[in-house]
Parts: C-alpha cells; structure tokens; sequence
C-alpha cells in the first residue's frame, strides 16, 4: 500500500443554509489515478476547491504528506504542489497561453549568485582591452545589483521575448502539441485545457485535481486525455478526475470516492465495483439506467432550413450554408464540438440572431411560414408554435432577479389589451408547472435564481412546453442537471416527439445523443458535416465528423466532380 | 497668443488631466472603477494646503529654512498621503465591504467636494501664494523664456515634468513588464489571477491607493502651479474629463499625454482665440472640451477596435467565494 | 512548508436568507450609526460638540415661531421631496442599467425651460395655464437632455455614464449663456412673473411635497404592474433576454431613458416654480448626484428610497444649521456628513449582505499561548 499524499479529514463547507460538503473524508494515494464520482450538486467540486484554496472549509483538517496543512489560498495549495484544472477554466482570454502559465510566477533573486555570475563573466574574459571593458561592466552590474534586487521584489521584471523556453520544454516532455503563443481567445475548449494541464504541472504541482474535464471533449480528445494522464501517473504524479460519468470511471481510475448531498457515501477499488453498484451509491436507490426512445410514427415535415448562413457583428462565418429538415415526432440531435454553430443555429431559427440569411420553412399543419427575418415576437404573433430552450438559462431564457410567475410569463406578457401586467394566468400556470415538475421553491413568488439550477430547468421546459410547441428547441437541456432531473428532461423529450412535436436537441453527451435520438446532426466548424441515423452509428464515427478538418469535405466533392 | 504660446499654455494645463488619467488608468486597470476622482482631485488640493500651511508655520515660527526643494516637498509629499487615504478608504469599501463601486465613487467626489470647501476655510485661503514661485518653474518661467525651445520645452514647473515622467513609467510598467501582466490580469479576469496564486485584493489595493495617489497631485498642480496658490473651486470638472480621458487613451497612461494635451488645447481654446469676454456666446464656446469627450465616446462606442475595450472585469468586485 | 500557517483569523461568506427582524435591526444600527459618526466627525472639526450635533439635528425640525409651527418640518420634508424627487426619476433608467448621471443637467434643463416661458408668457394668461405650459415645457426640456444619451446607447452602447455626465456641463453652459444675454448684472434670470406654485395653508413647498408623495406611488405601480415596467427590468437583467422575450430593446431603451430625463425635468420645474422662483447654473446644487446615491442606497424600492431621502434631508439641514452655529457657516459642510452617511449606510448593507465569521478558536488559542509565555 503506498502513502497518503493528501488527506481530508471531517471536513465541512455551509453556504448560508445549504450545507455543501458535510463531514467527509478523502485520501489520496501517491501515484495514482482517483475518481470522485457523483451527481451534480453532491459537493464533488466544493470539496476539491476546498483543497486548491478557493473555499475555506468551516470544519475539519487538510493534511498533505501526513503534515497538517492550511490551505486559505491557490497560492497555499500551488505551494502544497496541488494544482487544480477547473471545469470552467481560469485562463486570461486576452493573454498569450505563455503569459498565462507565467502568471502569479515568483522569481528568484539572490545577491550572491549574481555577483558570483558577474564574476565568473569577468574572470573568464580576455586580457588586454576586453578586459578592462569587462571590469567597467562587472563594477557597472555590481553597482547596479541593490537596483536589481528592488525591480525583481517589485515584480519589475521585463518580459522577455523567450519566457516561454521552459514551458515548451515541459510540454514536449508530456507530449503536448500546441502553440503557446496562441491567445487564450483563439484556442478551442481542448487547447484550453491543455493549457491549464501545462500550467499546472509548469507550478510544479504533483497533485493533479481535474474538473469533469471530459466534458467539452470529443472521444478522440478523451482518449488523448487519458493517455497523457495514465504517462503522468506512471510518471509519479497523483491525479484526482471529479466526474459523473461511470463509464469514464472505469476507463481510468484505480479507486473512486463516491458522494452524495455532499456526504462521502464510499470509497471503493474501481475493478471491485460495477456500473449498477456505483449508481445506486450516487444516487441513493435503484434505477434504470436506460433512456426511453419511442419509435418514429408518420413523421411530418414541420421544419424546413435551406442554406442558412450567419456572419457575425465580428465579421466571423459562424454558420454556412446549413441545409436539414425536421420531423414532427423525431428528435434530431444536434452534436459538435463547443462552439462549431450550435448556439448560432438554433437562435438564427428562432429569430434571435438578426444578421442570419437564408430560409427556414415552418411547416403547421396546411400552413407554411418563413421565420427568417423575423423577430421572435413577429414569429409569435403569427401564431407559431415554436418553443426554444437556450443553453444560457439565466441569461437568456430567464431573468434571475425575477420571481417564477413573472418567468413564466416572459414570453406571453404582452398578450392582453392594455399596459397592465396580468398576472393571473401565469400565477395558475406557474402552480401547474411546481406541481407537475415537483419544482422545490418556497412559493411561486420566490426568486429564480435562488432556486437550484434543476428546478430553473424544469420552469424554463415546463414553460416552453406549456404552449403546446409544434417544434421543440432544447440546447443543453441537462447540462448540471442531477441524474433524476436529468432523465426526466429525457422523458419530456420523448413524450413531446410522441405527441408529434419536432424536437431538435444540441447535446454534448454523446452517449446521451446516441441512444435519446433519431437522427444526429453533426456540426463542425459552422457546417453540417454530416447527418447519421442514431440507431446505427457510433461514437467514433461522430467524434471523427466533429473534428475533421473543414477543407476535407470540399476536397472530397472536387475529387467526386 | 501665438500658436508657441498657446501649445505650452496647453501643455501646461494639460498636467491636470494627465496626472487624473494616469491614476485613473492604473486603478482601473486592476478592475476597480473609481468614480471619486474629482473628489480625490479635491482631496489633493487640499492636502497640498494643508502641506503649504505647516511648511510655512515651520518656516515662519521655526526658523526652517525656506527654499524650493522644501517649498515643493511638503505640498506634494502631504497630497500624496491625502490621495493615498482617499484611495485606501475607496478600496476598503469596495474590496473588503464589496459594495457597488459607482455609489463609493461618487460618495467620494460629495466627500472630496464638501472637505476641500471645509478645509480652505478653517486654514484660510491666502498666503500659500508665497511657495507658488517655487512651483511654477524649474529652469525658466515662460516669461523669462528667451526663444522657443526654452518656452517650449524648459519653461514649465516640477510636477508638469513629474506627470510626463510618471505615466510614460506607469505605461511601460503595465505592458512591458510581470507587475503589469500581473495587474492587467487582475483587471481582466480576476478569478484566473486568483486561481494562479495572485493576491487580487492585494493588487487592488495597491493599484488603488498608487492611482488614488498620483490622481490628486492633478489638484495639487491645479492649486499651486496653475493657479499658483489661489485655490480654485469646481475642480470635481476636471477630475471627469480625466476619467473621460481614460477610455479616450485606452487605458494605457503613456498615450494620455498626448490625449491630456489635446483636452487642454480644447479647454484653453476659448481663451486664446478672439472672442469679446463680456460676449455671451464664449460660453458656448467653453463647451468645447465636453463636446470633445462626447464624440470621443461616441467614437470608441462606434468603432470596434481595440482602443475601446476596457478591462474586462472594470467594476465588478470579486470575491472568491461567489459561485 | 515550514511554518504551519495559521488559519485565517476573518472569514467572510455571503448570507442568503436574511430574517426580517435581523435586516430591521442591522438597518435601525446603521441609521443610528450614521448620525453618531457625523457627529463624532462634526466634533474633530470644531472640538466637544458632539452633542450640539444632535441638537442642531432634532432642532431642524422644530420651528421657532410660534405662528407657523411646522415651518421647520416642511423645510426638512420639501428638501426631501426634491431628492426623491429626482432619485426616482432615476429609478427605471437604473433598474434598467442605464446609469445616467445626468439628472443635474436634466433637471437644470427642465427648470431653465420652465422660467424661460414664464419670461415670455403673457401676464394676462390665466396663471393655471402658464403653469400647465410650463410644466410640459420644462419635462420636454429635460426628456431631450436625456434623449441623445439614450439614442447612442440604444444604438451603438455608447457608455451613458460620462455621457450624461457630460451633458450636465453642456446645460450649465446653455443656461450661463442664456442668463448673461437676458439679464447679464446677475447671475440668475429674474424671478418668476408668473406660473408660481401657490401656497397651501400658509406653507409654500406644500404641493412639491404632494407632487413627489403621487410619483413615490406611481413609479411603484409602474414598475411593478405594468408591461413597460416588466420590459425595462427584463432588459436590465440581459438583453438577450430581452430579445429573446421578443421585447424591442431599442424602443424600451430610448422611451424609459426619455422617462427619467423627463421626470427629472418635472422636478426642475417644482425647484423653479415651487421653491426658488427663479434658476442659474446652480440650482440642481448637486442634488443630481445625492439623486443618484438614494436611488442605489434605497435598493431601488420607492418606500425605502423615500427613508434614505428623508435621512439625507435632515442631515442636510441640521448640519447645515451645525455650520453655521459653529463654522462660521459653511454651505459645503453637510456634503461632508452626508457622505459619512452614505459611508455608513454601505457599512450596514455589508453585514446584511456578508457574515463574518471570526475563527475564535485560533484566537483563543493564540491568546493562550501568549498568557504562557
């Protein structure tokens, strides 16, 4: 059995009333590779910022190499040699990925080893003129010395063009290709975490905490992912992965802690536990694990895109010539790596993105409607039904700072004659929607943004859905939803594709995608790289259409023609 | 006035706007928006008295010897510890008790107005006339000045000279250097700074009180330079066009001094060109430097470039805790 | 690491659900907090008066003379009226995050309108009608200070902030240049000749009073029932939200930025047709920038704003009487205690929002070992 580098003992972090890690220990062994699987919500993240110094823990002790250890600040846990990657990444976007791994850096500076090097630069000189210059240097540099000294205490220190020498260093040793003189702004999702990885490891850092980094991945990035942490593992490096997902769990972990409403339920040896086991740990009961998809029944054409193209205000192509229909009674899944158009698509169909051109055909049993160049209320007014759930909850489907009633009626407000508010509609419409969500508030007149984010979600569904959709848009719809919240999202879905709704759903779980789906949309870079059958393909065929390069595919017609 | 003698009119006034939006630029480059310049600026005026006032009772009653050096020293020296304190009790309010930047700013600039109004009155408002001399030039005074190169370049007082000096450092620090990467990193995203180890509320603090700091010499300047030694009232004026002058420049204090000087030269305009005093239209004319600052936020608002993008997290205070 | 570090002696976490009886109490703390640090500063300036401090600030409300008792009180409140006055003229453009500052220039604009048509209306209009012209006058006056902010705003999200505060000096200029034309020995236009607000029970300011108590309870109406007041918050909050809402962000931009200015020009008019009878460059005397602390102190609530106000009005006015009693009478004086207040309030606030959390633990510990050595 190896030692214990880093050991939590009963340790307890409250938010206001919610108590988010209760009581939990946690040991982490040198070289190796720990999971801390739970739902979202269970305190996994809360617990690991309380080991890089982000929260401060109410209760109980950190000990690092058997020594207490008091961790108030990042800079504590980067000298404990913890280093963290998280979720949402901490980088600079407008620095350079060097300028961001040399942030926060302290350099070194000592009177003695100058003066010695200034020396040896003298000793080492030429005689005759040469040398007497470098005599006037060594004195000029010794005299200077006390200067240097201050500029260095003040972190006057120029940047110099090759400060990035010993970073790339470091990145070849792990086998990172990536370009450090690239700005944050410019990289994609994987860059960044690369990124962070380098930088973690540059600060020296032999505890390795990473934030469900596979999130944002596609599965050849995943692969890569855990090959380079397996080399950093055999490398002498401890590494803690916080996720939610079981399969990934087993791909890589030696042992796995698992937590729930913020307890630490157990920690078990990975190959001693299956998936079934390790679910009901997490969530506390039994349950099926698998995802309802209801068979197609006579699709109709409800949704008609025809080369949809939008340049942003920046002057970017985020979406080019996009063609696809949606069916009443299938979901489309819409996957891709962050930021290939996803957002743009949906927003451009739902007349939020005012610069999209093209066409986009709403078919309504009989009636056929143009919804480009059209704002969402014009669309509305025409009577279509077309529901949008956005990624961004509280900053684009709901306002935080209102109560739930007024939510609800955010998209139906200015129904009514008059420039009173009615409320007395939304009022009863909210109650349904606490009641047949089970959404945990104290009232319907409380804040949203106090609520947890999966009782947020079910208000925004329960109100997109409410007014009996035609096409359904959802964008992440589960995205830090807990398992529970999560599948019943997926059982709406199914529910409304029953009922003969389109349902387009952009996802980032490809598991999800895969067996929730009809069809899977598959977006790379702003084009639509190919739509595959979701009951046939499989997640190396999607990951490889995710990231094959943009010139492939016009390369591939010109070779047709 | 001939256009030699209106470019070092201008470059003088200029000194006010330049120290106001080099300290400026340095608090707002560490994410705090301070709205108390023109207050601080009041602040510094007065310190400048209050410094005036004690070197000339030791003078008077302690036989201290009365010369330039000292003459200088004391103004200054107590306006930076008064700007020092503004920008120390901005940052306590904002950093540690995190309240809404705007609303400490302009109870700041209330605060600022009131004690500079106050404080005139309990030390008087004459007499500081006798140290404006020392302060007014260094070489030559402009009406000494022989030829052009003497007026345009010698002919000015220390703290002109200082402001030039110390926004061109400030700039060089904030791009070239790790303080600045450190500070401008601390303005731009400050979770990442925090992340990486950085004391974001240490760096907060300093850049503050530094830019709190080097802001109020602008009133210092205005009082015992420009007027030299009458104090002036409705400096808080001056104090937003250099806020205003911050966004003009980009945030980067070296480039103030030319935008300071092209405030001046819209500020001294009226002045110089020839229009009846008694006309009531000059008025109109004076407005000149706030049409200015309009159409240059108009401009940087307009143009997408680079110049106008601020630090990213200008205003928000950051605590760590917050999810 | 070598040295075992201590654990942070103050710890600071934000409080979620505050019980009403504790926010009453911490708000009643601070008040009383705020007037004795006032005076506690009052007696550096001019030392051991820490009591006529309080006084001076009990006795602004009482009147002297025995004829007219509430005199005093109505000064207080009509003081108040002109800051609420204009805080909440600025309430839907800050609940909408347009942080215009502009209300000195605005009200100034709307009180320089109304005393110019006073100028040139004929004496032999009935006075009811001067007044009503006036007051659309001055309310065009200032929803047109106010309007080109907005339109760059809506537009091209041109920062409104210096904007506004621009526009301020812009109106002082006008309105400079305007007064040295017609009347260039002093530096206000002439009194009114006509279109004065009449007293009421022998007290002038009365109806500036009544005025200002319609606004508290329409702005809260307004804001909370009805679609503009709905649309304006939504946009605030985000306007992706808003476009998403399908709400015409430019449109709610513009017309309650114009709102706020309006208003603004509405109190203008009370301070020249009720109050001062005549304007100059000075007559919104900064109360534009105290409009704006109000309305951010006040936590945007018309009834709690009016609280902070008449706080802000009698602090004003005893310290005021303070300086005059014992500074040789100083008008800037109060904008000192003022924002002392103001610093106070922020202090309070704090502890609503954050609790700190002292580990007495490690202190008990460290007083121990020091009583050891």
């Amino acid at each position: 059995m190896s030692e214990a580098i880093l050991e939590l003992k009963n340790v307890t972090k409250r938010f206001g009333s919610v108590t988010a890690v209760d009581h939990v220990d946690f040991t982490l062994n040198k070289g190796e590779i720990m999971a801390i699987l739970g739902e979202n919500g269970s305190g996994k993240t809360s617990l690991m910022n309380i080991v890089d110094g982000i929260y401060f823990p109410d209760e109980g002790k950190v000990y690092v190499n058997g020594k207490e250890a008091v961790i108030a600040s990042p800079l504590d846990a980067f000298k404990y040699h913890i280093g963290m990657v998280h979720q949402h990444f901490k980088l600079v976007d407008t620095f350079s990925a060097i300028d961001n791994i040399l942030l926060g850096e302290k350099s070194s500076f000592s009177f003695k080893e100058s003066f010695k090097k200034y020396k040896d630069e003298y000793s080492n000189s030429k005689s005759g003129f040469r040398r007497v210059l470098a005599a006037l240097l060594f004195g000029l540099k010794t005299v200077s010395l006390p200067f240097a000294f201050l500029g260095n205490a003040l972190h006057l220190n120029p940047l110099r063009k090759n400060r990035g020498a010993s970073i790339e260093k470091i990145a070849a040793t792990y086998g990172f290709e990536i370009n450090l003189n690239k700005k944050i702004k410019d990289m994609s999702v994987s860059e960044r975490q690369t990124v962070e990885i380098i930088k973690a490891l540059y600060k020296g850092a032999d505890v390795l905490i990473l934030d469900e980094p596979t999130a944002v991945l596609t599965p050849q990035e995943i692969r890569r992912l855990f090959k380079v942490l397996k080399e950093m593992k055999a490398g002498g490096k401890s590494i803690v992965i916080i996720t939610h997902k079981l399969n990934e769990v087993e791909e890589i972990s030696d042992r796995v802690a698992v937590m729930a409403k913020g307890k630490h339920i157990a920690t078990v040896i990975t190959k001693e536990c299956d998936q079934m086991k390790l679910t009901e740990m997490m969530v506390g009961k039994k349950i099926e694990l698998n995802i309802k998809r209801s068979e197609v029944k006579e699709p109709k054409l409800r949704l008609k895109v025809e080369d949809l193209d939008y340049v942003d205000h920046k002057g970017r192509h985020r979406l080019k010539h996009i063609n696809f229909d949606l069916y009443g009674g299938e979901i489309l899944g819409v996957a891709g790596i962050a930021g290939s158009g996803q957002k743009e698509l949906l927003e451009s169909i739902a007349g939020i993105r005012k610069r999209a051109v093209g066409s986009c055909l709403f078919y309504d049993d009989g009636n056929i409607v143009e919804l480009m160049h059209k704002n969402p209320n014009i669309i509305r007014d025409m009577g279509v039904h077309l529901s949008f759930v956005p990624e961004d909850r509280l900053g684009m489907g709901l306002v935080g700072s209102l109560d739930l009633v007024d939510n609800v009626m955010l998209r139906s407000y200015s129904k009514g004659k008059g420039g009173l508010l009615q409320r007395k509609k939304p009022e009863r419409l909210t109650e349904q929607i606490i009641k047949d969500f089970d959404v945990k508030t104290t009232s319907s007149h409380q804040q949203i943004g106090k609520l947890s984010g999966g009782n947020v979600q079910k208000i925004l569904v329960g109100r997109e859905i409410a007014s009996s959709p035609r096409v359904l848009m959802t964008a992440y719809p589960v995205r830090g939803l807990d398992i529970n919240t999560s599948y019943l999202i997926y059982n709406i879905l199914d529910e409304q594709k029953t009922k003969g709704v389109g349902v387009m759903l952009v996802g980032e779980d490809l598991d999800v995608l895969l067996a929730l789906c009809d069809r899977i949309i598959v977006m790379n870079s702003g084009h639509v790289a190919g739509i595959v059958d979701a009951r046939t393909t499989t997640k190396e065929e999607i990951g490889l259409l995710m990231t094959k390069s943009e010139e492939t595919p016009t390369m591939t017609e010109a070779e047709a023609k | 006035m001939s256009i030699i003698a209106f470019i070092q009119q201008a470059i003088r006034f200029a000194t006010i706007f330049l120290f106001g939006s080099t300290g400026e630029s340095i608090t707002e480059r560490s994410g705090h928006l301070n709205l108390g310049v023109p207050g601080i600026m009041c602040v510094g005026s007065a310190g400048a008295a209050l410094g005036a006032k004690l070197y000339l009772t030791l003078v008077d009653s302690c036989g201290f010897p009365m010369n330039g050096f000292f003459g200088v020293l004391f103004p200054v020296l107590f306006c930076l510890i008064c700007g020092a304190l503004a920008g120390l009790m901005f940052c306590f309010f904002t950093a540690t008790l995190k309240a809404n930047q705007n609303v400490v700013g302009l109870s700041m600039t209330t605060f600022g107005i009131g004690l500079y109004v106050v404080i005139f009155q309990i030390l008087g408002e004459s007499g500081y006339t006798r140290l404006g001399g020392y302060f007014t030039k260094v070489f030559f005074d402009s009406v000494s000045a022989s030829n052009w190169f003497e007026l345009l370049f010698l002919s000015y007082g220390p703290l002109v000279y200082l402001a030039i000096i110390v926004s061109i450092i400030a700039g060089l620090i904030i791009r070239k250097t790790k303080l600045g990467l450190t500070l401008r990193s601390v303005g731009e995203n400050p979770s990442a700074a925090d992340a990486t180890g950085i004391n974001v509320q240490k760096y907060r603090y300093v850049a503050t009180i530094i830019g709190s700091a080097i802001a109020a010499l602008g009133g210092c300047f205005l009082f015992m330079d420009y007027m030299a030694g009458q104090p002036l009232y409705n400096i808080d004026t001056y104090g937003w066009m250099a806020v205003a002058l911050v966004i003009f420049v980009g945030w980067n204090p070296d480039l103030g001094v030319l935008g300071s000087f092209l405030f001046a030269a819209a500020y001294i305009l009226p002045d110089s060109i020839k229009i009846d005093s008694k006309n009531p239209l000059i008025e109109i004319v004076r407005l000149l430097p706030y049409f200015l600052t309009i159409i240059i936020l108009i401009i940087s608002s307009v143009s997408k470039t680079k110049l106008s993008n601020g630090p990213k997290a200008l205003g928000v205070t950051y605590f760590r805790e917050d999810r | 690491m070598e040295k075992a570090k201590k654990t942070p002696l103050l710890h600071i976490s934000r409080r979620m659900d505050v019980p009403r009886w504790e926010k009453i109490v911490i708000r009643v703390a601070t008040f009383v907090g705020a007037f004795v640090l006032c005076a506690l500063i009052c007696s550096l300036f001019k030392w051991g008066t820490f009591f006529n401090f309080f006084q001076d600030l009990f006795g602004s409300l009482v009147s002297k003379s025995a004829s007219k008792p509430l005199r005093s009180l109505i000064n207080t409140l009509e003081e108040m009226a002109l800051l609420l006055g204009i805080s909440l003229a600025l309430l839907p453009a800050f609940k909408m995050k347009f942080w215009n500052l502009g209300a000195e220039g605005q009200v100034l604009m709307g009180g320089f309108m109304a005393a110019m048509l006073s100028k040139f209306l004929p004496n032999s209009m009935p006075t009811a009608l001067a007044t009503v012209i006036m007051l659309v006058a001055a309310v065009a006056g200032g929803a047109v200070w106010s309007l080109l902010p907005a339109v760059f705003k809506a537009y091209f999200n041109t920062n409104e902030t210096l904007f506004t505060l621009m526009m301020n000096y812009v109106a002082m200029g006008v309105i400079t240049c305007f007064i040295r034309v017609w009347n260039p020995e002093h530096g206000t236009l002439d009194s009114l000749s006509t279109g004065m607000l009449p007293q009421i029970g022998g007290y002038s300011y009365v109806i500036n009073i009544i005025v200002v108590t319609v606004l508290v309870f329409a702005m809260y109406g307004y804001l909370k029932y009805t679609k503009h007041g709905f649309e304006l918050s939504v946009v605030g909050a985000s306007r992706n939200t808003a476009i998403y809402a399908g709400i015409n962000t430019w449109s709610v931009i513009i017309r309650t930025a114009v709102l706020s200015g309006a208003l603004c020009g509405l109190v203008g008019w009370l301070i020249v047709a009720g109050a001062d009878q005549s304007v100059s460059s000075g007559s919104a005397g900064g109360r534009g920038f105290t409009g704006v602390l109000i309305a951010w102190l006040g936590n945007f609530n018309p009834f709690y704003m009016a609280l902070i106000a008449f706080f802000v009005a009698f602090v004003t006015r005893g310290s005021s009487s303070f300086a005059t009693e014992f500074l040789g009478g100083n008008s800037s004086f109060p904008k000192i205690t003022i924002a002392l207040f103001f610093f106070a309030v922020l202090v309070g606030e704090f502890f609503l929002n954050y609790k700190v959390h002292i580990n007495r633990k490690e202190k008990k510990q460290a007083l121990a070992g020091k009583e050891a050595k």
